[in-house]
């Protein structure tokens, strides 16, 4: 059913990737092993649960019975009174029990103030919600004691679907008369009016479903009271800044609260907001004892955020010349029992709601809205994946429409440099989307025959726009130390938590190549609020950009200090000098003065530092990194520049559809994004082979199915994650326009490479079987229905 | 509840445990036997985390009671190679960036090595195969089946 | 469950004994990869109460004479505790009895496949276990050894009903005896499932065609996962035995299959989908066992 389109075939012979000079480096840009890779792979990486400590308790969360219910009343007696049992906690025992959602940076955005309990109180909204704490001295005591617990419920009506609870009669949620946590209105231009006069119009609706983060490490954490009396909290956490907000609800000082990360099993943004540490906090401040908990895998999919459904309705309007004149998109999302990231999440949604297209006249509105289904909050991609795989298969519909291919529709309207985005910002950094198009695009090449009449051949691609960093109206910083050991070795402590992404070993690799010494002279010390300078979250693609600028500024401002001593000992500028391979290189000039001494020898870094400590000069530098901020009177009218910077990308698939059973195997699959500049190739390419795989989880396997807000998929037997058979080799293409404000001209990738291999392989689908689906996932039943409906609408990508 | 002494041989060490029938082995390597590097990933069969060699073959260890251990051969990471002598599957793995949060490394790692023993010549589909039972939610695979994929090119000149 | 005693019996005969000692308060176990989720379950959700009965787990999955596989007088034989992986692997099975190599293949992960049983997958009688139609496909005999000595039980009468067999309180599946297929006969297995690997099945298929010529003399097809139990197709069997099989006989042969079928709408699946599939798949497989290209 697929052919080769000879007119992007053509337009893909020659190469159209723009030379970008690449610096020689030293270590930047290689395919180097991460420092942590050792460690981990003889088994001696100690994560949160690997350390147990002498005499601590086990503790259990007792959790909600349903999704809508008023609680009577929580009898704690009879499990207070059991063998072993150290204590029993619910909401009356916790000093703040609602706290309000926030970042844990180091300022506060007023506007949306979304409720959190610790503990449940006088209300249930989120089967699953932690109603009771219990600390024993053994795992099975503490499990016994919270079966013990007497709880009462009134259930109540309940409301499951976000757009019911828009309607006015819809059943509360929470506490105040709306159900609404968010919403955003974008304007620019006239939409209605360019609706009027646009020569081809596709209107759709789309719908994607709650997801898991299935970091294979759950939940964990284990905590004490040291000597000073400072509650420590070690924990799998992307945030260690929560100690403020776990300081809060103990109503303890935040001096009086650490909170340590050690290397994380994954994160994804399901460990962003606080999960283990408060409840592991009230319990060693009520019992003086350790005390350490770890989620059931069946927990960790019951009780912990989820991915964000949205129900989209999206109508673009173009022109008989290919060029899109107008966008309108309606999202609302799921926000589950309580807001946590919610309100944020639509934001990126919102600003993203185009894609990186250029638009004239845009019409957004977007709402969150509180259901009784499991809370949702940050997951890869934070609010971009949904809507990339609406817009994007808007974009292969309205091709077919005008008769074009799907790269040359999108290569008339891709955004670049110097142009406005859908919110009027104008991005001046690098906007190489179409590069990156005609990449993944001829990367597929020759089209596979079917190997059977049951199998059909389709090809898609997609591309999308993932900002980086936070919103800039965060006034987001980063800190990072840097500092030579006496011996010429390097240490670098930053609070950076490293999720797996080797958020420590690429401070390491910036420290290394900017000192002159080799990436195994550089140790990190990461992710301890007491011993390491703050670097802010594990989120929002962000490290590299902040805490690898905050490296790179207080390793620059160390070498400089070096070279000004090399200069002396060595009697030249220090403009002059070179530091590599541990040594002062001083450069050729060609117009050296007559009778100067001849070019002296390089001079050992060593000696520049031992001289430098005899001398009382500073070996180190604390530095701080200040992301480019600004005011924002208005957040709800959403317009101007939101973030600091995007990364652009496409992903291309070939997928073979099975006509009896409607399986779908992807046969290619391909991911082309610009990183800027590549830090390690190796990690790079690993952030996008894993983003794809977890664009293939989101389209063909991945479904949290909730049933009247029961989960009806709690365990990995049924909530299925792609496995090693279930995905082709994918085929990383690292383009590097060097055009990033991340270190070197880097641009952030851990989320930006998750975000367009749902809708590549939707799109393929289509191609393969003449119909979308515009609902996730792709199981087999719903692409087998897509078959068999006459009456959903037949696009074919050819004429 | 009665409690059974069990012996078993970890990593070429004798130990002993003190455990109950409903002990699985994956609770007493972490809890009794200080085998950290084994992992509990879901505790029911599907993620591979847990894997460790039982009497040579790669299982799931939370499948696994510690009582039916009684006797066995147990190998975890740990006992595959060290820094000192590392075994290729683990040389391998560093170089070719199959590590990211290294939470699902120490299962990959056995179950790979059970793999090679029986098809010492896998093609990549084969080795996809063969670690299908160890979820990775990081890598996306491709550089794990090139790392497996040049452990079996070393094996087939080396040690195995 | 609340399991408090193991006992590892040095052979079959002490391992009835012993079950027949503590019944019904015994549990066989081997490979365990059914029984500990059970377990696991079983302690989250009730908790193991200490006025719960304790059961005896009575462990036979090291026992030589209930693991081996190996041919004898006109029969393959497998031992009731040969794992998953080594019936995967077996050179004679592969040979003789290659639909159930490919059945066993298909079953959960590599890891699973080195512990779980025939034993185990027949004795846990999920409606989608995939030995299960391979074996009705084969005209398999399970030889179950009990209180009152050894029964044969052919595999048409041991499924008795939801998770119901023809199993009692302190029985162990001794032996699974396949008659050796003739030269004639092929077969084929197919599973469809919602991942790749490591899924349960949705609708499995297999199917096993002698045929002389053209013609298909005698054909066995079986289901698992669209019934309260594995079954085998009988009008499906019928429309094809003595006719000559083509793609149109295959597939009007495969529509009898909605006789047999009553699948259930799930967590994984609709009821209708598994109509739809049942028919497809069970066509494909016959074509498959019959060597025939489809078109």
């Amino acid at each position: 059913m697929s052919t080769v389109d000879d007119r992007t075939e053509k337009k893909t012979v020659e190469r159209t990737v723009p030379e970008v000079e690449a610096p020689d480096y030293s270590l930047i840009g290689r395919r180097l092993p991460r420092h942590d890779a050792r460690d981990k792979v003889f088994g001696q990486t100690k994560y949160a649960g690997d350390r147990p400590v002498e005499g601590m308790l086990y503790a259990k969360v007792l959790r909600s019975a349903y999704a809508a219910a008023r609680l009577i009343s929580v009898d704690t007696g009879v499990a207070e009174a059991m063998p072993g049992v150290h204590a029993v906690m619910t909401a009356k025992d916790v000093p703040l029990n609602e706290t309000t959602t926030k970042f844990g940076q180091t300022t506060d955005t007023g506007g949306f103030e979304g409720t959190v309990r610790v503990l449940a109180d006088k209300k249930v909204r989120y089967m699953g919600e932690a109603v009771a704490l219990v600390a024993a001295e053994t795992l099975e005591q503490a499990e016994r004691a919270a079966r013990a617990i007497k709880v009462e419920y009134e259930p109540l009506e309940g409301v499951f679907d976000p757009r019911e609870a828009l309607k006015p009669d819809a059943y509360r949620v929470g506490e105040s008369d709306t159900n609404v946590v968010s919403n955003y209105r974008v304007r620019k231009g006239d939409a209605d009016e360019a609706f009027k006069t646009a020569d081809v119009i596709v209107e759709n609706t789309y719908h994607v479903p709650h997801g898991d983060h299935v970091y294979i490490e759950p939940e964990t954490g284990i905590a004490w009271l040291d000597e000073d009396g400072v509650i420590t909290i070690r924990a799998s956490t992307q945030v260690i800044e929560h100690f403020r907000g776990v300081a809060d609800i103990l109503g303890l000082p935040h001096n009086k609260v650490r909170v340590i990360a050690p290397m994380l099993g994954g994160g994804f943004g399901g460990k962003e907001d606080i999960t283990v540490e408060a409840y592991l906090a009230l319990l060693v401040w009520r019992t003086g004892r350790p005390v350490s908990l770890t989620y059931t895998r069946e927990e960790s999919l019951l009780a912990h955020s989820k991915r964000h459904p949205y129900f989209m309705k999206y109508r673009h309007g173009a022109n008989a010349d290919g060029k899109l004149v107008a966008v309108e998109a309606e999202l609302i999302s799921d926000a589950g029992g309580y807001a946590y990231l919610s309100p944020w999440v639509l934001l990126y949604s919102t600003v993203c709601a185009p894609g990186p297209y250029r638009v004239p006249n845009v019409k957004v509105d977007s709402y969150a809205v509180l259901t009784n289904n499991t809370f949702t909050s940050a997951y890869r991609g934070f609010g971009a994946p949904q809507v990339c795989f609406a817009y994007e298969q808007q974009m292969d519909a309205l091709a077919a429409r005008l008769g074009m291919s799907p790269l040359e529709f999108r290569e008339l309207n891709y955004l670049h440099t110097g142009e406005a985005s859908g919110t009027g910002h104008v991005i001046q950094t690098a906007v190489w989307t179409d590069v990156t198009a005609r990449e993944a695009w001829a990367a597929l090449g020759e089209p596979t025959k079917p190997r059977s009449s049951h199998e059909r051949i389709g090809r898609g691609m997609a591309s999308s726009m993932q900002s980086y960093g936070r919103l800039i109206y965060m006034h987001d910083t980063s800190r990072s130390f840097v500092g030579f050991e006496m011996d010429g070795t390097l240490v670098v402590r930053c609070g950076v938590q490293d999720i797996g992404g080797g958020q420590a070993s690429s401070l390491a690799t910036i420290a290394a190549e900017v000192l002159g010494v080799d990436l195994d002279d550089v140790t990190v010390y990461f992710g301890d609020t007491a011993l390491t300078p703050l670097a802010g979250t594990t989120t929002a693609t962000r490290q590299l950009y902040m805490s690898g600028n905050a490296t790179l500024k207080a390793a620059t401002t160390v070498r400089d200090t070096l070279a000004q001593k090399a200069g002396e000992m060595l009697g030249v500028q220090p403009e002059r000098l070179e530091l590599r391979d541990k040594a002062f290189h001083v450069l050729v000039v060609d117009d050296a003065e007559p009778g100067v001494t001849p070019t002296p020898e390089p001079l050992p870094l060593l000696d520049v530092v031992k001289a430098c400590a005899s001398s009382g000069i500073p070996l180190w530098n604390l530095a701080q990194f200040n992301a480019p901020s600004r005011e924002v009177e208005d957040v709800q009218n959403v317009h101007g520049q939101i973030f600091p910077d995007f990364t652009f990308g496409t992903h291309a698939a070939e997928v073979a559809v099975d006509t009896d059973t409607g399986n779908v195997e992807v046969l290619k699959f391909i991911a082309a994004f610009d990183v800027g500049q590549a830090i390690n190739c190796l990690s790079a390419e690993g952030q996008l082979e894993g983003g794809s795989v977890c664009g293939l989880g989101y389209a063909l396997l991945e479904d949290v199915k909730l049933d009247q807000g029961k989960t009806i998929t709690p365990a990995l037997d049924t909530y299925l994650i792609p496995t090693a058979k279930d995905t082709p080799d994918v085929q990383s293409i690292l383009v590097e326009s060097r055009g990033g404000v991340g270190p070197f001209g880097a641009k952030g990738i851990g989320e930006p490479s998750s975000t367009s291999g749902a809708p590549a392989l939707a799109n393929a689908v289509a191609d393969a079987i003449g119909v979308q689906v515009r609902e996730l996932p792709m199981t087999p039943e719903r692409v087998l229905r897509a078959m068999r409906d006459p009456e959903l609408e037949s696009i074919s990508a050819k004429a | 509840m009665e409690l059974y002494a069990i012996e078993l041989r970890l990593n070429g060490q004798p130990r002993k445990a003190s455990v109950t029938v409903a002990d699985t082995l994956l609770d007493v390597l972490r809890t009794q036997l200080g085998a950290h590097d084994v992992k509990n990933g879901c505790g029911q069969g599907d993620c591979g985390a847990c894997t460790v060699l039982l009497d040579g073959r790669a299982v799931n260890s939370c499948l696994t009671l510690a009582v039916q251990a009684d006797g066995s051969e147990v190998t975890t990471l740990r006992g595959l190679g060290t820094p000192e002598d590392p075994h290729p599957l683990q040389e391998a793995f560093v170089r070719h960036g199959a590590i990211q949060c290294g939470f699902c490394t120490s299962g990959m790692v056995l179950a790979a090595k059970s793999f090679l023993d029986d098809h010492p010549e896998p093609t990549r589909d084969e080795i996809r195969e063969g670690i299908s039972g160890n979820l990775c939610r990081c890598t996306g695979y491709t550089k794990i089946v090139d790392a497996i994929e040049e452990a079996a090119h070393v094996n087939a000149g080396g040690r195995s | 469950m609340n399991a408090t005693q193991y006992v590892r019996p040095k052979d079959v005969a002490e391992a009835l004994a012993v079950l027949g000692a503590h019944t019904p308060d015994a549990q066989v176990i081997a490979g365990g990869t059914d029984l500990l989720p059970v377990m696991r379950k079983s302690r989250f959700e009730n908790g193991d109460g200490d006025d719960a009965r304790g059961l005896v787990l009575v462990d036979v999955g090291r026992l030589d004479e209930l693991t081996g596989i190996r041919e004898e007088g006109g029969f393959l034989h497998v031992g009731g505790a040969a794992t998953m992986a080594a019936i995967e692997a077996s050179p004679l099975l592969k040979q003789k009895a290659a639909v159930l190599a490919d059945a066993a293949r298909s079953v959960g992960s590599p890891l699973v496949r080195n512990r779980a049983t025939v034993g185990g997958n027949l004795a846990t009688a999920s409606p989608s276990a995939d030995t299960a139609p391979a074996l009705l496909a084969l005209d398999a005999v399970v030889t179950v050894a009990g209180a009152s000595g050894e029964r044969q039980v052919p595999i048409a009468d041991f499924f008795r009903g939801y998770r119901a067999t023809a199993l009692e309180a302190a029985d162990v599946i001794r032996d699974i005896s396949i008659p050796v297929p003739s030269p004639a006969a092929s077969g084929a297995f197919r599973k469809v499932g919602l991942r790749t690997a490591d899924a349960i099945s949705v609708v499995c298929v297999a199917a096993v065609l002698e045929m002389d010529g053209d013609t298909c003399s005698s054909a066995r097809v079986a289901l698992g996962a669209v019934a309260p139990v594995p079954l085998r197709a009988l009008a499906v069997e019928e429309a094809l035995t003595g006719r000559r099989v083509d793609v149109a006989a295959a597939r009007d042969a495969a529509k009898r299959v909605h006789a047999h079928i009553s699948p259930i709408d799930d967590v994984r699946a609709s009821a209708e989908y598994r109509r739809w599939v049942a028919e497809s798949v069970v066509a494909r497989t016959i074509l498959q066992a019959a060597g025939i290209e489809d078109d």
